[in-house]
C-alpha cells in the first residue's frame, strides 16, 4: 500500500499543481481586466450620455424657436400680457413635453414661468441664465435654479422685426429621477446628476446616507458602495449655460453585474479545476492500486515463501514487467521447492543409512581396495572410487594441476577406439556436467582424468523406492540443463542411465561418461551392460541424436517417479521389441498422485519416434518446470 | 344608413285648418360597437315644402375657461354671431370653413367682434391659441330647426302644413333625412338613426393650416 500510496500521492501532486498553476494564472489575467473593463464601459456611457444632452438641449432650443416665432405669443409679450404668457407657456409646456418655460420682457423682467406663475416681475436681466439672451445670442447648458434644482436649460431672445430683442424664453428639462433613468436606459449605466454635493436626480435609489455623500463628492472614490452593490464611477461636468459650472453627472457601472460574466467564467474554471484536482486523486488512487495490487501481491507471496510456506499463491500471469516478474519468481519458487524436497529426500536417506549400514550411503566401497596401482609420476593414487562398466576410478592427486581428481583407467588400446566426441566433451563445462581434465597414459594405460564429484550415482538411490516429485524433478532438470551444455557442443551422451548420473550431498546432479559410449557399445555398435536406458533408434541401430537423450532422460525420470523402469525383460532381444513396440504402463497406474501434467510430459519424451518428443532437453525442462505443481508457463 | 320613418297622426285640432303643426322626433347614433353615443351635440332642421327663408337671427358663442360655450349652436343662415371673451388671457377665433372663413384675431377680455354667417353648413370655430378649443355653428338655410336633447329627442315647433325634408347632422354620423309630411294643427313624428361607427377625430389645424405644435415653425431659420 505504500507504494500505491507514494504514486497516487506524486500523480495528484502533479495534476493539482499543474491545475492550480492554470488557475492562478486565469485568476491573475482576469483580475487584471477588471478595472480597464469597466473604465471602457464608463467612456462609452459617457459619450452616449454626452449626445442625449446635446440632443435635449436642441429640442428645448426648437421650443425657444416654435415659442419665440408664434406672432399670438410675440403679441402678449410686445403687450407685456403676463396672463396670456402664462397662459402660453403653459399650454406649450405640455404641449412639447417639457418641465418649465420662462419668459422676460425686454428688459429682463420675468413674464411668465411655468413653475412658479406667482413669480412675475422678477428681475431676471443680471443672471446668466438670460444675460445673453437679452443680447440676442441664443445658448443651452445646465443650470442651477436660485430657488433649487438642476435643469438642462435653453436660452433664446424674443424677435421681433428683425433684431430687435422683444424679451425672452428659457426651456428647461429637469436633469430629476425620470431623466437619469431615460439616460441609464440609453447607457446601460446608472445616472446621478449632481450639484455641488446635493444629488438631483438619479437612477438608484441613493437614500439620504453613505451613498448620497460618495456621489457628491469630488473627486469621487473610485468605488461608490449604494445598496450593498459597489460601483466603479466617473464623473463628467455638465456644458454650464452660465459662467460657472453647474453641475456633473455621475455615472456608475456595477462591479458585480458588469463582472459577473468574468467571474462566472472564473468560478466555473474554479470549479473545473477542483474537479479536475478530484478526479486527478480518483484516478491517480485507482490506478496506483492497480498497478501495485500484483506487486502487493507478490510481495505477500514472497513473504510467505520467504518463511517456508511454497504453496503461497502466486498473482496471476500478466503480460507487462510485474507478471514477468510473477513466473520468474514462481519458477525460482519451483526449484526451491525442488530444492526442499530434494534436501529432505537426501537428508532421509543419510539418516537411515547411518542408522542401518552405520556409514554414508554415497562413500561407496563396494569391494576390498586393491592394491593402489602405479599412475606414473603425474598421479599419486589416493583410494579407490569404484568400478564400472569402462573401467576403474580412482580418487588421485595430480601434481601437474596440484588437486585431488577422479582418474578413471581406461582398458590399453582403447583410446584409439574413443572418438572425437572425447575431445569434445573435454571442452563442456558445465556445473551439471562431470568435467573432463585430460586423456592421458599412465603405467596402467589410458586414462581419463577428470574432476572429482563427491557424491554417489543415481542408480544407486533407485530401487529402494520412488523418489518424491520435486526431488525428481530438481534431479531431472539438472540433468536436462547438463545436456543442452553438452548438446550445444555437439555431443550427444548416448548412454545417460542412472549410473552416470552422480548426486552429491546438496543434491547437485553431474552427468558423467560424456564420450564414452563407444566403450560400452551404446554407440549403435555391440551392445553392452543393462540396456533399459536405450532409445528405439539405437536398438535398431538407427542413427541417433539430441532427442536420443530426451528418450534417456524420460526413462531415468520414469524410474525415479514409478520405481521402475518402463520397460524390462529377461532376454535383451525381448527388451529391445518392448522398447521398440510396448507403451510404458501409464505412470499414474504406478504412482498415482503424480500430476497429469507430469505424466504427459513423461509419455512424450517416450515417445518411439523421435519427431514425436519434445525436440530438445531444453523444450523437455521447459514442459517439466510448467508441468510441475505451482509452477508456471513462460 | 337605415332610415326609419312613422308617420302617425298623435293629434288634431279639429276646426282650424290653418294651424300650423310640429314634428316630433328621436335620434339614435350607434358607435364603433353598436354602443349608443350622446346624441345632444346633433342638429335637426326642416327644408322644403313650405318652409320660409330664414329670418336673419343673432347668435352668442362665449370663450370662457378656455372653452366656447356653446359648444354647438344652431343659426339660420344670415345671422350675426359674437364671440365675448370671458377669460383674463388672449383668443384668437376663427373658423376656416369653406363659405364662413373668419378670423376675429387675437383679443382679450370684451366683446370682441361679430361675425356674419352667411353660407348653410357647419361652422367649425377653434382658437389659434388653445388648441383644445373647438366649437361648432350648424347655419341652416331655415328656421325651422332645433338642438337634440341629452336624451336624443328633439320638437321643431311651429311647423306650417306641408312636405318636408327632415335631416339630421352630427359630427359623428354625418347627415341624414327622411321626407315627412305635416298637417295642420297635427304632430309629425320621426325617428332617425346615425352611423357613428367609422367616426375617427382628427386633430385640427391652425388657422395657417398647420398642426398647432409647429406654430412659428415657419420661422425656424
Amino acid at each position: 500500500m505504500k507504494l500505491a500510496y507514494r504514486i497516487a500521492t506524486v500523480t495528484t501532486a502533479i495534476v493539482a499543481g499543474v491545475v492550480l498553476a492554470g488557475l492562478a494564472a486565469v485568476w491573475v489575467v482576469t483580475q487584471r481586466l477588471e478595472g480597464p473593463e469597466l473604465d471602457a464601459a464608463l467612456e462609452r456611457s459617457r459619450d452616449l450620455a454626452h449626445d442625449l444632452i446635446a440632443q435635449r438641449l436642441q429640442r428645448l432650443a426648437l421650443v425657444d424657436t416654435l415659442l419665440g416665432s408664434d406672432p399670438a405669443f410675440k403679441a402678449y409679450v410686445a403687450e407685456a400680457d403676463a396672463l396670456s404668457v402664462l397662459d402660453s407657456v403653459r399650454e406649450r409646456a405640455a404641449l412639447y413635453g417639457c418641465d418649465r418655460l420662462v419668459v422676460t420682457d425686454r428688459a429682463g423682467r420675468l413674464l411668465a414661468d411655468s413653475l412658479r406663475p406667482g413669480a412675475a416681475g422678477t428681475d431676471l436681466s443680471g443672471t446668466s441664465l438670460v444675460a445673453q439672451a437679452l443680447d440676442g445670442t441664443s445658448r443651452g447648458g445646465a443650470w442651477l435654479d436660485p430657488e433649487g434644482g438642476l435643469f438642462l436649460a435653453a436660452a433664446a431672445p424674443i424677435l421681433q422685426g428683425g433684431r430687435d430683442v422683444a424679451g425672452t424664453i428659457v426651456a428647461f428639462d429637469a436633469t430629476d429621477d425620470a431623466m437619469a433613468l431615460e439616460l441609464r436606459n440609453l447607457t446601460g449605466s446608472e445616472v446621478a446628476f449632481v450639484t455641488g454635493s446635493q444629488v438631483a436626480g438619479s437612477s438608484v435609489a441613493v437614500g439620504a446616507g453613505s451613498a448620497r455623500r460618495a456621489l457628491g463628492a469630488n473627486p469621487l472614490p473610485a468605488r461608490v458602495p449604494i445598496e450593498s452593490h459597489d460601483y466603479r464611477a466617473g464623473r463628467f461636468d455638465l456644458p454650464a449655460l452660465g459662467d460657472e459650472p453647474a453641475g456633473a453627472l455621475v455615472l456608475l457601472r456595477s462591479v458585480d453585474r458588469e463582472l459577473a460574466p468574468l467571474r462566472r467564467v472564473r468560478s466555473a474554471l474554479v470549479l473545473t479545476g477542483a474537479l479536475a484536482i478530484a478526479l486527478g486523486i480518483a484516478a491517480a488512487a485507482g490506478l496506483a492500486g492497480r498497478i501495485t495490487r500484483p506487486i502487493a501481491d507478490l510481495a505477500r507471496a514472497t513473504e510467505r515463501i520467504a518463511r517456508g510456506d511454497f504453496d503461497a499463491p502466486l498473482p496471476r500471469a500478466t503480460a507487462d514487467e510485474v507478471g514477468r516478474l510473477a513466473v520468474a519468481f514462481g519458477a525460482m519458487t519451483a526449484q526451491l521447492k525442488e530444492k526442499e524436497a530434494m534436501d529432505t529426500y537426501l537428508g532421509g536417506i543419510v539418516a537411515r543409512s547411518q542408522t542401518v549400514a552405520g556409514e554414508p550411503t554415497w562413500s561407496i566401497a563396494p569391494e576390498a581396495e586393491p592394491p593402489p596401482p602405479d599412475l606414473g609420476e603425474r598421479f599419486e593414487p589416493r583410494g579407490l572410487i569404484g568400478r564400472g562398466a569402462t573401467g576403474v576410478v580412482w580418487r588421485a592427486y595430480d601434481r601437474a594441476l596440484a588437486e585431488t581428481v577422479a582418474l578413471k583407467l581406461l582398458p590399453r588400446g582403447s583410446l584409439e577406439r574413443l572418438g572425437r566426441e572425447v575431445k569434445l566433451a573435454r571442452r563442456i563445462s558445465h556445473r551439471n556436467v562431470v568435467r573432463i581434465h585430460d586423456l592421458v597414459e599412465t603405467p596402467e594405460g589410458p586414462a581419463i582424468g577428470m574432476e572429482l564429484v563427491d557424491g554417489v550415482p543415481l542408480a544407486s538411490l533407485l530401487g529402494r523406492e520412488r523418489l518424491p516429485l520435486g526431488a525428481a524433478l530438481r534431479i531431472a532438470r539438472q540433468i536436462c540443463d547438463g545436456l543442452a551444455a553438452a548438446h550445444a557442443e555437439g555431443v550427444i551422451h548416448r548412454d545417460l542411465k542412472p549410473a552416470n548420473v552422480l548426486v552429491d550431498a546438496s543434491g547437485r546432479v553431474k552427468i558423467a561418461d560424456f564420450g564414452l559410449a563407444e566403450l560400452t557399445g551404446g554407440g549403435g555398435g555391440k551392445l553392452a551392460g543393462t540396456p533399459s536406458y536405450m532409445a528405439p533408434e539405437q536398438t535398431s541401430g538407427l542413427p541417433v541424436d539430441a532427442r536420443t537423450d530426451v528418450w534417456a532422460v524420460g526413462v531415468i525420470l520414469y524410474e525415479m517417479l514409478c520405481g521402475r523402469v518402463p520397460f524390462r525383460a529377461d532376454q535383451a532381444e525381448r527388451l529391445y521389441a518392448s522398447i521398440r513396440s510396448d507403451d510404458p504402463p501409464s505412470p499414474r497406474s504406478l504412482a498415482p498422485d503424480l500430476p497429469e501434467a507430469i505424466e504427459t510430459v513423461l509419455l512424450r519424451a517416450l515417445a518411439k519416434r523421435p519427431g514425436a518428443r519434445p525436440a530438445s532437453v531444453r523444450e523437455l525442462d521447459e514442459q517439466l518446470l510448467a508441468g510441475a505443481p505451482g509452477g508456471l508457463s513462460v | 344608413m337605415r332610415v326609419l320613418l312613422a308617420g302617425a297622426l298623435l293629434a288634431a285640432i279639429p276646426g282650424w285648418a290653418a294651424a300650423p303643426g310640429s314634428v316630433r322626433g328621436t335620434i339614435t347614433i350607434a358607435g364603433k360597437k353598436s354602443e349608443p353615443l350622446d346624441p345632444s351635440r346633433a342638429v335637426v332642421w326642416l327644408e322644403g315644402g313650405a318652409a320660409r327663408a330664414a329670418a336673419p337671427a343673432k347668435g352668442v358663442m362665449t370663450t370662457r375657461g378656455k372653452k366656447f360655450a356653446p359648444e354647438v349652436l344652431v343659426l339660420p343662415a344670415g345671422s350675426e354671431i359674437d364671440f365675448p371673451n370671458e377669460d383674463e388671457i388672449q383668443h384668437n377665433v376663427f373658423s376656416s370653413s369653406e363659405g364662413n372663413r373668419f378670423d376675429v384675431g387675437l383679443y382679450g377680455p370684451g366683446p370682441g367682434k361679430a361675425v356674419v354667417l352667411k353660407e348653410p353648413g357647419v361652422v367649425r370655430v377653434y382658437c389659434n391659441v388653445h388648441p383644445q378649443m373647438a366649437a361648432i355653428v350648424v347655419v341652416t338655410p331655415t328656421a325651422l330647426a332645433a338642438r337634440v336633447k341629452a336624451d336624443g329627442s328633439f320638437e321643431i315647433g311651429d311647423v306650417p302644413a306641408g312636405t318636408y325634408e327632415l335631416k339630421a347632422w352630427d359630427e359623428r354620423g354625418g347627415t341624414t333625412s327622411v321626407p315627412l309630411e305635416v298637417r295642420s294643427g297635427e304632430v309629425a313624428a320621426a325617428s332617425l338613426a346615425l352611423d357613428g361607427s367609422r367616426f375617427k377625430r382628427r386633430p385640427h389645424l391652425d388657422k395657417n393650416g398647420r398642426p398647432y405644435e409647429e406654430r412659428g415653425a415657419a420661422d425656424y431659420p
